[in-house]
C-alpha cells in the first residue's frame, strides 16, 4: 500500500482479522438465526435419514421409482449437486490462475460448498441402491468373495471420479486454510487455540513455507481446474455411454461441465447473498463480487442454452425415429411443463442479468439464483426420467413421479448440505484471511486486482 | 374303513410297495412321504407323477414333479393323448393351489352364529351319518348330489352310494355345458353328443363363438391340434381360420379374418354362408340329399338380405364362404358363449352343423363317438328342478362336491333362496367359496394332486389319478368318506356299499393297475365312429329368425383363460396373470365400443352401472374395439363375496346380470336390454399394457407380420457395424431360442410356468398398479392396423412373447459395476442374485426391458413355500432378476448327458415356457448345432429379431405372422 504508514497497514491488516475472527467468536448479529438455521437443517437431514431406514428396510416400492424408470430424484439429485461442487473449484482454481482476485473472498464459501456438495452427492448412488448395505462393493479391494468390479461400468467410473475430486477439494480448501488456521490459533486462548494448533499443523509462515504453499496451491489448482472437466464428464457419462435414446449423445460431457459450472455459481449467489450476513462478512463480500459472479452465471447461461439448441438439434437430424420421438415426447409429452419449466429457468430468466441494475440489485439477483438452481434441478429430471420413460418399445413405456419419502430425501439432502455448509464456515475463517491481507498489501484493497 | 395313511404306503410310483410304519399320528413335516424302497428316492432328486388335470372337464395329462416331497411344478404328460404334454395357464397354476394358505385344514361344523368351527373327522362322520339316515327314512330324493363331472369307480360309487339312501337326486354340474350342440346334433342326425373335431384332418376353420382356444371343450388339446393346421397352411393366401362372433375373444384374436355380428345374428350369417355355398355351386349336394326343404328354407338367407337386415357386409360371407368350401378338410365350430343363449343356440349349432354337412366334413373333420363325458351333465331343467325341490322343503341334505353353485348359478333363479330351504347343506370343497360359506358341515377332499382317481374325458381316453405328495391337511378322500359314513348308517347301507377303501376300488378298477398309472391311465384310441345322416331339418332352419340388431345394448359374459368359471380365482399366479385380451389384471372390466362408449358419454377407467333385467352391477369400463357396438362383455370369475384371500372381492361378478336357464337348452351367457350409465366410485382398473396399437413414426414394430406370398423373402438386414470389442466365444454351445409369432396364441401358458419353475413373486395388485410386477415373460399384445383383406375384417393382433432375448452384445452387462450381470460361456446374460447390489442400471440400459426389480420384500404365506422350487434362488428386496432360459434345466440337461457319457441331444434341455407352449411357439435349443430345430428355425427367412438395428445380437429369434391382410413391407 503505498504511501500508507506501516501503523495504518498493520491496523488495516488487524481490522481484516478481527473480522473474520469475530465470525468465530459468536458475537456475530446473526447467532439466533446461525444457529436455528442449522437446527432446522439438522432435523430435515435427520427425517430424511429415518425415511432412509424405511426405505431400506421396506424395500425401493415406496419411492415412485418402477419399470421402467428406474433412476428419478435420486440421481437427478446426485447430478445436481455434483454440479453445484463445480462452481467452488472454478472460483478457487480456474479463476486463481486467471489471476482474477476478487475471487478471494467468495473463494472460501465456495469451496466450502464444494466439499458439502460433494458430501452430499456421495450420499445419493449409495441411498438409491437396492441394497445400500452393500455399496462397498464398488469399491476394488481384495476381498474373500474373489470378485472383482467391471471396469467397464460407468458406475465405477463414477466412484473414481468422484473419490479423486473429494480428495482433491478436500486437500486445495484444507491447504489454503492452514495459514489462516495458524492466525485463529495465535490470536485464541484455551480450547480453541488447542484445536486450532492441531489444525494449523504447526504453521509458522516462514518464507520456505509460504514458497512451497505456493507451489502446491498452483499445483493443486491445476489439478482440481483438470478434474472439473474430468469428473463431470464422467458423470454425463453414466448416460451418455448408456443406449437409452435421449442419454446417447456425445454432446453430454461438455454440456454437463457447463451445466455444473452454471448451477454451482448460481448456488454460490444462493447461499452467499443470505449467507454473507448470517456469518457477518457483508464488508469482505460485497455486491461487486455478487456482480461479478452474476456475470459469470450469464456467460454459462448462454453456454447451456447453445447445448439445448444442440442437443435438439443431434437428436431431430439423427435420422433415428427412437430419438426423434423422445424429442417430441419432451417437449411435448406428460414431461413437457418440466421441459418448458427448465427453458425458462436456465435461457430465459438469465438473460436479465444483462441489465447491470439487475446484476446489481441482491434481491433480484437472489431471486434469479433460486430460479436457475430450480431450473438445473429440473433439466436433470427430465433428462433422466423423461429418456427412461419412454425408450424403445412401445410396450415399456411408463411414467415416473416421485413419492413424498424422495421429497422428504431431496429436501433432507438439502438440509444435511447447508447443516455442515453452515456449521463449517461458521467454524473456520470464512473468508481467506492470509490470501486478503495479500491483496491489501499489494493493492490497497480487499478485491485485489479486477 | 380305510386311513389315509394306509393308502399313502403304496404310494410310490415304482410300486415296489414296501410297507413298513403304522404311526397314526398324523404329521406332515416328514420330507420324503413315499414307501418306495429307499433307494429309489433320493433327497433333492426330483421324482414324477403321472396324474390327470381337474382344473376343467378337458381332463388334460399332468406330471407332477416332486421334490423332496413337495409339488413344485405341474406339466404336461407327453402320453397322455390330451394336451400331450402341454398344459394351459390354469394347469400350470394347479399346483399353488395345492399349497393355498386358505384350503381347509380340518372339517367344520357352522355354528348358530355362522362361524365354521373345527370338528374332528370323528365327529363329522357321525354327524353325517345321523343327518343322512334320517333324510333317508323320511322318503326318496331327500338327498341331493350336487358335483363337478367325475367318471369311473367315484361316478359309480356316488351312483350307488345315493341309491341306498333312496335318492336319484344326482346332478354333474358344470358351469360351462354343450346341451345347444347336443340338441343341434340330435335334430340334425339322431345324436344327442358333442361331436368330436379333428383340427388334424382340416384346412381350414370356420367359428361361431366357439373359443376352442380358450376354454371351450378341450382348450390344449384343440390349440395344439390348430397350431399343427396353421403350420401346415402358412402360405394359405386366405388364412386358415375365420371368426364370426360378436366379440374378439383371445381366440378370435387368433383369426385371420373377422366377422363381427350384431348378437343374436350368428345363426343367420352361418345360413347366409351355407346359402352361398350352394349358389356358388360348392356345396355337396349329396348331403343336402333328399331334403328340399333345407334348400328352399336356407333361400330365405341370400347373403345380400342377410347383409341388409343384419349389417354383416356380403362381401365377407361370400369370402368365408369360398374359404370354407374345400371338400371334407374345412371345420366349422358352433358354440362357446358367443353363441348361447335361448333356442337361438341350437339353432346356430344346427346351421353350423350344416355347414359342416354341405362341405363333407360329417364323417371327416367331424365325427361322431367316442363320446365325451360332457354329453352326462345335468341339464338346466334339472337344476331348475333341483333349486324348486330345495324351496319347497323336499330336500333334507344337499351334498355339494367341488361345485360352487351359488356363484356359477345366475341369482335370477333363486338358487340362494332355495338354499336356505335346506336344513343340512354339506360341501366337499378343499378351498373357500360362496357355497362352503353356505354350508353347514365343510368334509374337505384333498387335493386333486394328493387323490385316487380317474377322470375320462373321452371314453377311450381314461386318465388315472394319483397322489404325487401326501395330503397336507387333515382331509379325506371324499370316497371314503362315503364309505364310511355308509358303514354308519345301518346294516342294509352298509352292505350295498361294501367295506372296500378306495384306493383298492380304484387298483380293482383298473386291473392292472402298476403299469397304467404309471403312464397316466389307458389310452385306446379304438373307439370307432358312427356313421350319421342329415335328418329333415328344414324347420329349424326356417325358425331362425332374420332381423335386424337390438337397439338396446347386448350384455356378454364371457369366460377367460386364466379363471375359467371363477373357480381358479384365489390363485394368486392367475390374478396376477394379465388377461391376454384386455391386459387387466386383478380384477375385471367392462369392455365398451368406443362408438357406444361415445354414444353414452362414457370414458376409459369410468364406473359405469350396468342393468340388466336380471341384474345390476358396476365396473370400469374399458374401450374395445373388438367388440360389436350393440354389446358390452365382462370376464366371468371376478366379484367374490366370499372370503377368498387372493380374488378379494375385487371386479364384479358378471353372472349376477344373465338370465335363469329355465326353458332353455343350456345355461345362458348373455342378456338383452342392458342399460348403461356412469356413476361414480369404484376402484381403477389394473392394465399392463394400456395401449396395445402397433408402432407408428417409422419405429420398426415389435411384433411383425408377413403376407402369405412372402413368406420366403428375408427382410433387408440392418447394416453391419464394427466391433470395439472381440465377439464372445462360446466354445460348447449357445443357447438360443425361435419364436413363432404366427403360431403363438397368447394363451399365457409359458408366464405362469415361468412363475412356478422360476419362484417368482405375486406382488399383488397394489404394486402391479404401480407396474412392479415380476414377470420375466410377458405376452405383449399388438395391433396392426390392416385393410380389410377379401372382404374381411382383420384383427391384425400378434401376441409376442418378450423374455430376456439373452444378447450376444447385452447392454445390461457393461454397465453392471459389480459382475452382477455378465455373460456365460454359453451366450447367456447370467444373473448372480447374490453379487447385485441394486444399481438397476442394466434395466435402464435394457432396450427390452426385461429385466424386473425386487422393489420390496415379498411373501410366500405358509405354505405356499413348499411350491418353491429349491434349484431357483428366491430373490431378496432390493435385487434385480431376469429370465435365464431356465438356466437350473440346462445345468440339470448337461448333467445328465455327462452321466451317461454322452453329448446334449436336441430337445434334451427345455425351459419351462417352451414345455407348455401348447402351440410350440416357442422352441429351444443349442444354435452351435446346425441342425437343432432352433437352428432351422432361426435361418427361416420369417425370421428377425426384435430391436436387432441396436446391435444387440439377440439369442432369440422371432418368426413373423402370417397374416392374409398384412401391406406389401410390413415392418
Amino acid at each position: 500500500m503505498p504511501g500508507d504508514t506501516t501503523a495504518a497497514v498493520g491496523a488495516r491488516l488487524h481490522t481484516i482479522t478481527t473480522d473474520v475472527m469475530g465470525t468465530l467468536t459468536w458475537s456475530v448479529p446473526g447467532w439466533l438465526a446461525y444457529w436455528g438455521t442449522v437446527g432446522l437443517c439438522g432435523f430435515l437431514w435427520s427425517l430424511a435419514g429415518l425415511v432412509w431406514l424405511y426405505q431400506i428396510y421396506t424395500g425401493m416400492h415406496i419411492t415412485g421409482l418402477t419399470h421402467p424408470v428406474m433412476w428419478g430424484f435420486y440421481i437427478a439429485a446426485f447430478v445436481f449437486w455434483i454440479g453445484v461442487a463445480h462452481c467452488g473449484t472454478l472460483i478457487s482454481a480456474i479463476l486463481f490462475l486467471f489471476r482474477a482476485d476478487w475471487r478471494t473472498s467468495v473463494g472460501r464459501a465456495a469451496e466450502t460448498m464444494t466439499i458439502v456438495a460433494v458430501m452430499t452427492a456421495g450420499l445419493f448412488p449409495i441411498l438409491h441402491l437396492g441394497r445400500a448395505w452393500l455399496f462397498y462393493w464398488l469399491i476394488p479391494y481384495p476381498n474373500e468373495r474373489g470378485l472383482w468390479i467391471n471396469f467397464s461400468s460407468p458406475l465405477i467410473w463414477d466412484a473414481f471420479a468422484i473419490g479423486t475430486y473429494f480428495v482433491v477439494s478436500v486437500l486445495f480448501w484444507y491447504l489454503q486454510l492452514m495459514p489462516d488456521f495458524a492466525t485463529v490459533r495465535d490470536q485464541s486462548t484455551g480450547w480453541q487455540a488447542r484445536i486450532f494448533r492441531w489444525l494449523a499443523l504447526g504453521w509458522a509462515g516462514t518464507a520456505g513455507e509460504w514458497r512451497h504453499f505456493r507451489t502446491a496451491y498452483t499445483f493443486l489448482a491445476g489439478l482440481i481446474t483438470a478434474l472439473v472437466v474430468s469428473v463431470h464428464s464422467i458423470v454425463s457419462w453414466d448416460f451418455a455411454s448408456a443406449i437409452v435414446p435421449g442419454w446417447h449423445s456425445t454432446i453430454f460431457a461438455p454440456y454437463f461441465v457447463a451445466g455444473a459450472i452454471f448451477s454451482g455459481l448460481a448456488m454460490v449467489l444462493t447461499l452467499m447473498i443470505p449467507g454473507r450476513w448470517l456469518i457477518g462478512i457483508t464488508d469482505y463480500v460485497k455486491v461487486d463480487h455478487l456482480e461479478k459472479l452474476a456475470k459469470l452465471v450469464l456467460t454459462m447461461s448462454l453456454i447451456v442454452s447453445y447445448a439445448y439448441v444442440s442437443e435438439f438439434s443431434f437428436a431431430w437430424y439423427k435420422g433415428e425415429p427412437y430419438d426423434r420421438a423422445q424429442l417430441l415426447f419432451r417437449v411435448d409429452g406428460p414431461y413437457a411443463p418440466l421441459f418448458w419449466l427448465m427453458i425458462v429457468c436456465n435461457s430465459i430468466v438469465p438473460l436479465f442479468l444483462f441489465r447491470r441494475s439487475v446484476r446489481r440489485n441482491v434481491t433480484t439477483l437472489f431471486f434469479i439464483s433460486l430460479v436457475i438452481n430450480v431450473g438445473m434441478w429440473t433439466e436433470r429430471l427430465v433428462i433422466i426420467a423423461s429418456s427412461l420413460a419412454h425408450e424403445y418399445d412401445r410396450y415399456s413405456w411408463g411414467i415416473y413421479w416421485p413419492s413424498i419419502f424422495e421429497w422428504v430425501i431431496l429436501l433432507g439432502s438439502a438440509g444435511w448440505f447447508l447443516f455442515w455448509f453452515l456449521l463449517i464456515l461458521g467454524h473456520i475463517p470464512a473468508v481467506p484471511m492470509a490470501e486478503t491481507k495479500e491483496h491489501v498489501l499489494a493493492t490497497g484493497s480487499i478485491e485485489g486486482r479486477a | 374303513m380305510i386311513e389315509r395313511r394306509q393308502f399313502l404306503r403304496t404310494l410310490g410310483l415304482a410300486g415296489s410297495a414296501a410297507v413298513i410304519d403304522s404311526c397314526a399320528k398324523q404329521s406332515t413335516d416328514e420330507l420324503i412321504p413315499y414307501f418306495v424302497s429307499a433307494d429309489a428316492v433320493v433327497a433333492g432328486t426330483p421324482a414324477h407323477y403321472a396324474t390327470t388335470c381337474r382344473g376343467c372337464p378337458a381332463g388334460c395329462g399332468l406330471m407332477a414333479k416332486t421334490v423332496n416331497g413337495r409339488i413344485t411344478k405341474a406339466e404336461g404328460n407327453p402320453q397322455h393323448p390330451v394336451g400331450r404334454g402341454r398344459l394351459c395357464a390354469r394347469g400350470q397354476a394347479s399346483v399353488q393351489t395345492v399349497y393355498n394358505p386358505y384350503r381347509f385344514r380340518q372339517p367344520g361344523l357352522r355354528d348358530p352364529q355362522g362361524v365354521l368351527q373345527p370338528l374332528s373327522w370323528d365327529d363329522a362322520g357321525p354327524l353325517l351319518a345321523t343327518k343322512l339316515r334320517d333324510a333317508s327314512r323320511r322318503g326318496p330324493n331327500r338327498v341331493a348330489w350336487l358335483g363337478r363331472l367325475e367318471t369311473g369307480p367315484f361316478d359309480e360309487l356316488v351312483t350307488s352310494w345315493l341309491a341306498v339312501l333312496g335318492s336319484t337326486r344326482r346332478l354333474s354340474y358344470e358351469t360351462f355345458d354343450y346341451h345347444a350342440i347336443r340338441a343341434a346334433a340330435d335334430l340334425a342326425f339322431g345324436r344327442a353328443e358333442i361331436p368330436q373335431y379333428d383340427f388334424d384332418c382340416a384346412e381350414f376353420v370356420l367359428a361361431f363363438g366357439a373359443e376352442f382356444l380358450e376354454t371351450w371343450i378341450s382348450n390344449v388339446h384343440f390349440t395344439e391340434a390348430y397350431a399343427r393346421l396353421r403350420s401346415r397352411r402358412l402360405r394359405d393366401p386366405g388364412g386358415t381360420f375365420v371368426w364370426v362372433a360378436p366379440r374378439l375373444s383371445l381366440t378370435g384374436l387368433n383369426a385371420d379374418g373377422w366377422i363381427a355380428t350384431p348378437p343374436g345374428s350368428e345363426a343367420a350369417v352361418a345360413c347366409a354362408i351355407a346359402n352361398a355355398m350352394i349358389a356358388d355351386g360348392v356345396a355337396d349336394s349329396a348331403a343336402l340329399g333328399t331334403f328340399p326343404g333345407i334348400r328352399a328354407a336356407l333361400n330365405r338367407f341370400a347373403p345380400d338380405r342377410v347383409a341388409q337386415v343384419t349389417g354383416v357386409p356380403a362381401a365377407a360371407i361370400h369370402s368365408a364362404a369360398r374359404r370354407f368350401a374345400r371338400r371334407g378338410t374345412s371345420l366349422a365350430l358352433g358354440g362357446g358363449l358367443a353363441a348361447s343363449g335361448d333356442g337361438e343356440a341350437v339353432a346356430l349349432e344346427v346351421a353350423v352343423l350344416l355347414l359342416n354337412a354341405l362341405n363333407g366334413n360329417i364323417g371327416s373333420t367331424v365325427t361322431f363317438g367316442p363320446t365325451h363325458a360332457l354329453n352326462r351333465l345335468a341339464t338346466p331343467q334339472d337344476i331348475v328342478a333341483l333349486t324348486h325341490a330345495m324351496s319347497a322343503g323336499g330336500i333334507d341334505v344337499l351334498l355339494v362336491h367341488h361345485a360352487n353353485p351359488a356363484y356359477t348359478l345366475p341369482p335370477a333363479l333363486g338358487f340362494d333362496t332355495a338354499l336356505s330351504r335346506v336344513p343340512f347343506v354339506v360341501d366337499f370343497g378343499t378351498l373357500q367359496d360362496e357355497t362352503t360359506d353356505r354350508a353347514h358341515l365343510v368334509v374337505p377332499d384333498h387335493h386333486d394332486l394328493e387323490s385316487w382317481g380317474t377322470y375320462a374325458p373321452r371314453e377311450d381316453i381314461v386318465g388315472s389319478i394319483q397322489p404325487a405328495a401326501m395330503p397336507l391337511f387333515d382331509t379325506r378322500a371324499t370316497a371314503d368318506v362315503l364309505i364310511d359314513v355308509a358303514q354308519q348308517i345301518d346294516g342294509n347301507v352298509a352292505r350295498a356299499v361294501d367295506r372296500v377303501g378306495w384306493r383298492e376300488r380304484v387298483e380293482q378298477w383298473w386291473g392292472d393297475s402298476q403299469e397304467i398309472i404309471r403312464q397316466g391311465g389307458r389310452f385306446t384310441g379304438d373307439a370307432a365312429s358312427a356313421r350319421v345322416t342329415l335328418r329333415d331339418i328344414s324347420a329349424t332352419i326356417a325358425s331362425i329368425p332374420l332381423r335386424s340388431a337390438d337397439s338396446t345394448l347386448t350384455f356378454l359374459a364371457y369366460p377367460t383363460t386364466q379363471l375359467f368359471d371363477g373357480r381358479h380365482a384365489d390363485v394368486s399366479w392367475l390374478q396376477e396373470l394379465p388377461d391376454p385380451v384386455n391386459k387387466t389384471v386383478w380384477g375385471n372390466c367392462l369392455e365398451v365400443h368406443p362408438a357406444t362408449a361415445a354414444r353414452f358419454g362414457i370414458g376409459n377407467d369410468d364406473e359405469i352401472e350396468v342393468a340388466s333385467p336380471h341384474g345390476r352391477i358396476t365396473s370400469r369400463a374399458r374401450l374395445s374395439a373388438g367388440l360389436d357396438p350393440g354389446i358390452v362383455a365382462m370376464a366371468i370369475g371376478f366379484g367374490r363375496t366370499a372370503s377368498m384371500r387372493f380374488a378379494d372381492a375385487r371386479g364384479a361378478n358378471a353372472i349376477r346380470m344373465l338370465p335363469p336357464p329355465a326353458g332353455n337348452p343350456g345355461a345362458v351367457w348373455r342378456t338383452k336390454d342392458v342399460s348403461i350409465r356412469r356413476v361414480a366410485g369404484g376402484r381403477r382398473l389394473i392394465v399392463l399394457q394400456p395401449e396395445m396399437m402397433a408402432h407408428a413414426d417409422g419405429e420398426p414394430p415389435a411384433a411383425r407380420v408377413v403376407r402369405p406370398d412372402r413368406v420366403d423373402e428375408r427382410e433387408p438386414e440392418p447394416p453391419k457395424t464394427v466391433q470395439f470389442y472381440p465377439p464372445h466365444e462360446h466354445k460348447e454351445h449357445r443357447w438360443g431360442m425361435a419364436i413363432d409369432l404366427g403360431a403363438c396364441t397368447g394363451c399365457s401358458a409359458c408366464v405362469v410356468a415361468c412363475y412356478a419353475e422360476n419362484n417368482i413373486a405375486v406382488v399383488g395388485p397394489a404394486l402391479c398398479d404401480q407396474g412392479r410386477e415380476m414377470s420375466w415373460i410377458r405376452i405383449q399384445r399388438e395391433v396392426h392396423d390392416l385393410q380389410d383383406h377379401d372382404g374381411l375384417k382383420q384383427p391384425g393382433n400378434v401376441f409376442l412373447p418378450m423374455l430376456c432375448q439373452q444378447c450376444d452384445n447385452a447392454p445390461c452387462e457393461s454397465v453392471c459395476p459389480v459382475y452382477a450381470t455378465y455373460h456365460n460361456p454359453e451366450g447367456l446374460n447370467a444373473q448372480v442374485y447374490v453379487r447385485c447390489i441394486g444399481t438397476r442400471f442394466c434395466s435402464n440400459n435394457c432396450p427390452y426391458k426385461v429385466r424386473r426389480f425386487n422393489w420390496a420384500r415379498y411373501e410366500w404365506t405358509s405354505p405356499l413355500g413348499e411350491q418353491l422350487n429349491p434349484d431357483v434362488t428366491v430373490r431378496s428386496v432390493g435385487v434385480m432378476e431376469k429370465c435365464t432360459f431356465c438356466v437350473q434345466r440346462i445345468q440339470a440337461g448337461k448333467l445328465d448327458a455327462k452321466r451317461e457319457h454322452r453329448v446334449v441331444r436336441d430337445g434334451d434341455i427345455v425351459p419351462a415356457c417352451a414345455q407348455t407352449c401348447t402351440a410350440e411357439a416357442i422352441v429351444f435349443g443349442d444354435l452351435h448345432d446346425p441342425d437343432s430345430r432352433v437352428s432351422r428355425l432361426s435361418q427361416l427367412a420369417r425370421g428377425y429379431r426384435v430391436l436387432e438395428e441396436l446391435n444387440t445380437k439377440p439369442a432369440i429369434t422371432y418368426l413373423r405372422r402370417v397374416v392374409p391382410g398384412a401391406p406389401d413391407h410390413a415392418g
